[in-house]
Order: C-alpha cells, then structure tokens, then sequence
C-alpha cells in the first residue's frame, strides 16, 4: 500500500487518466481507479470530492447532473480541454519522479 | 434504505455555500454512500454493516464540510490550520482578556460570594496556597470565571465549524489557560532567579496558589465550555440522524 502523501500527489493524475476513457460519476472514479490499480489506490468519499471539486474550480474537469438508466440523478465529470493538456506533462513528471526513485532504489540495492 | 441525503444535510449542516449549491453537494454525496451501501449488500453484507461501511468513506465530517467549503469557494485562501487552530485560539484568548479588563472595569466582582482573603502570606505553604488561591479567584474573578465557560464554547465552536480534530478543538477553547501558563512560568522563573523576587511575585498566594488562580482554575472554567458544545452539538446531530 502507498503512503497517503504519495497518495495525494499521485491522486490528480488518477482522476484525469480514468477521466480519459469516458465521462464518469464520483463513485465510478473511486471504484474505477481501485480497479485499475489492483487497490493500490483507494479514494472514499471523504478524499474524492474536494479533489474533484477543486479540480472541477481550475478548470480540468466539468461536473453535470445527469440522470441514469435506473432513474438516478448522478454529476458525471469529464476532462475539459484544459484538463486534457494537463495529463501528458502530469504523467511526464511522475515518470521521471518514478525513474529517479527506481535509480535510486538500485544504487541503494548495489 | 438510509435516507442518505437527510443524513449527508445533518452532518454538514453548517456547509456555508449557497442553498442550491448546498444542495447539489449533499445530492451527490448521498449518492456516493447510496452506492457504496449497495454495492456492500450486493457482496452480501447485512443491512447494518452496509451501513456502516457506508459511513466509514468519512471519517470527519466536519473536516470534510470544511474542505469542500475551501476547495468551492476559496481553495489556498487561508491555510488550514490557522482557520482550525490559531483563529479560534486566538478568538478565545482575546476574549478572555477583553472580559478580564472589562469586568475589572465595571467593577463586577461577587461581593456576596466570599470575604477578601486576609493578604497573610502563605507563599511557602502548599495547601494555604491552595485554600488563599481558591478565595483569591472566588473573590476577584468569580464574574469572569462564569464567564469562561461560554469563551471556550465559542473556541470550540469557531474550530469545530472550521472542521477541526478533537484535538484542535480542545487547544482552541482552552488556549487561554496555555498561554497564560506560558507567562506565568516564564515570569516564575525570571523571578527565581532575582533571590527574594519569587516571594515578591507571588505573594500573597505562593506559587502553587498563583497558577491555581491564573491557570488551573480558568483552564477549568474554559474545559467545561468545550466539553459542553460538544456534547450539545453531539445530540444536536444524533436527532438530525
């Protein structure tokens, strides 16, 4: 399990990748990103909405009440262009981070 | 089924944003914990632990409240921690002063309630120290000490509503008492070390008499404050369910 500060960080590029594939409701993030990550990364309810919200306040995704199959009114997020062009600098700067700790982990390993 | 969405309203009942944004928040959390219960009952949990998964997507609700609050309305505005610490503290602090003066000012003292301690110097006597301490308060703060209690309510509240911890909230409504502390120690031993200077300083209660007066006693005073808002705000949300 990652740390929580490791967490937090990692957390925006989460929400934007998942984003990437299609339009989802808060719940569907939280339960897509576990999936994805084989539980590594865990958002509740508590850790999910602010992030969404302040990322919803700069302008990376955009919430909008829509109303389900089942009858459910449900805030659907997308990526905004905005958003869009913030994953590949995002995901640049956590591979070189990632490719820095790898060097460092062999030095430390060596 | 929980009626999520009365339950997400009563814990975040004091969310400060516009009424229809209010309720698009408290809409879309309900949703969330609706989801969550669902998909625990569909994993085959009773009825009561899908509820309490439900609830352990949230572990302060007032923290939560509070950083919505900051990322809707004025995310980077004002760090965390001084709107849940040092404002409220500093809020009961300057209170606690205001009304000391003020008191002394309107020469509100009990009268009634006690006889002036004799001034017989028991700075090297524990328990007269005590005993002269505890009349000493009685006698010149008793208005203000009655007082106290509503200062660290108001600390309490003030870091509560901000999303405080347990922990941030008890420091913000007894702030005063740690401070004055910090003073009196600093004051002691400052004191101590002039020779006759602690004798001078503490008379006519002795040391031990002297942080009883400026310290314990309105620590007490402010303690009971916090521990009542909590408690009414705790029953307060146990009928909001």
């Amino acid at each position: 399990m990652v740390g929580s500060g490791i967490k937090r960080g990692t957390a925006e590029l989460a929400i934007l990748s998942v984003l990437e594939t299609g339009e989802l409701h808060g719940y569907e993030i939280a339960r897509r990103i576990e999936q994805e990550t084989d539980g590594t990364l865990r958002f509740t309810l508590a850790s999910l909405y602010p992030l969404l919200y302040r990322m919803e306040k700069r302008g990376w995704v955009r919430g909008e009440w829509q109303v389900g199959e089942n009858g459910r009114r449900r805030r659907r997020y997308r990526l905004t262009s905005t958003g869009k062009k913030k994953v590949a600098p995002m995901r640049a700067e956590w591979s070189e981070l990632f490719k820095a700790l790898r060097q460092l982990a062999k030095v430390a390993d060596a | 089924m929980p009626d999520w969405e009365k339950l997400v309203s009563g814990r975040l009942a004091q969310l400060a944003l516009e009424e229809r944004e209010r309720q698009e928040v408290i809409g879309e959390l309900a949703g969330h914990l609706e989801e969550t219960y669902e998909a625990s009952r569909q994993r085959g949990a009773s009825h009561d632990e899908a509820i309490r998964r439900a609830l352990l997507q949230v572990d302060n609700w007032n923290r939560l409240q509070q950083e919505i609050y900051m990322a809707r309305k004025k995310e980077n505005v004002m760090n965390a921690r001084t709107s849940r610490l040092w404002i409220p503290s500093l809020v009961t602090l300057t209170a606690s002063f205001i009304t000391l003066v003020g008191f002394a000012f309107l020469g509100l003292k009990p009268g009634p309630l006690g006889s002036r301690p004799d001034h017989e110097n028991w700075s090297g006597h524990l328990v007269g120290g005590i005993i002269t301490g505890l009349s000493y308060a009685v006698n010149e703060y008793t208005v203000w000490l009655l007082a106290l209690p509503f200062i660290g309510a108001l600390g309490a509240g003030l870091s509560r509503r901000a999303g405080g911890t347990l922990r941030e909230i008890l420091i913000s409504g007894v702030f005063p008492a740690m401070a004055w502390l910090a003073i009196v120690l600093v004051v002691l031993s400052f004191a101590a070390s002039l020779g006759q200077g602690l004798q001078v300083v503490t008379a006519p209660v002795g040391p031990v008499g002297l942080i009883l007066v400026v310290v314990v006693i309105p620590a007490a005073g402010l303690l009971i404050g916090v521990l009542a808002y909590s408690a009414v705000t705790k029953w307060r949300e146990k009928l909001a369910g």
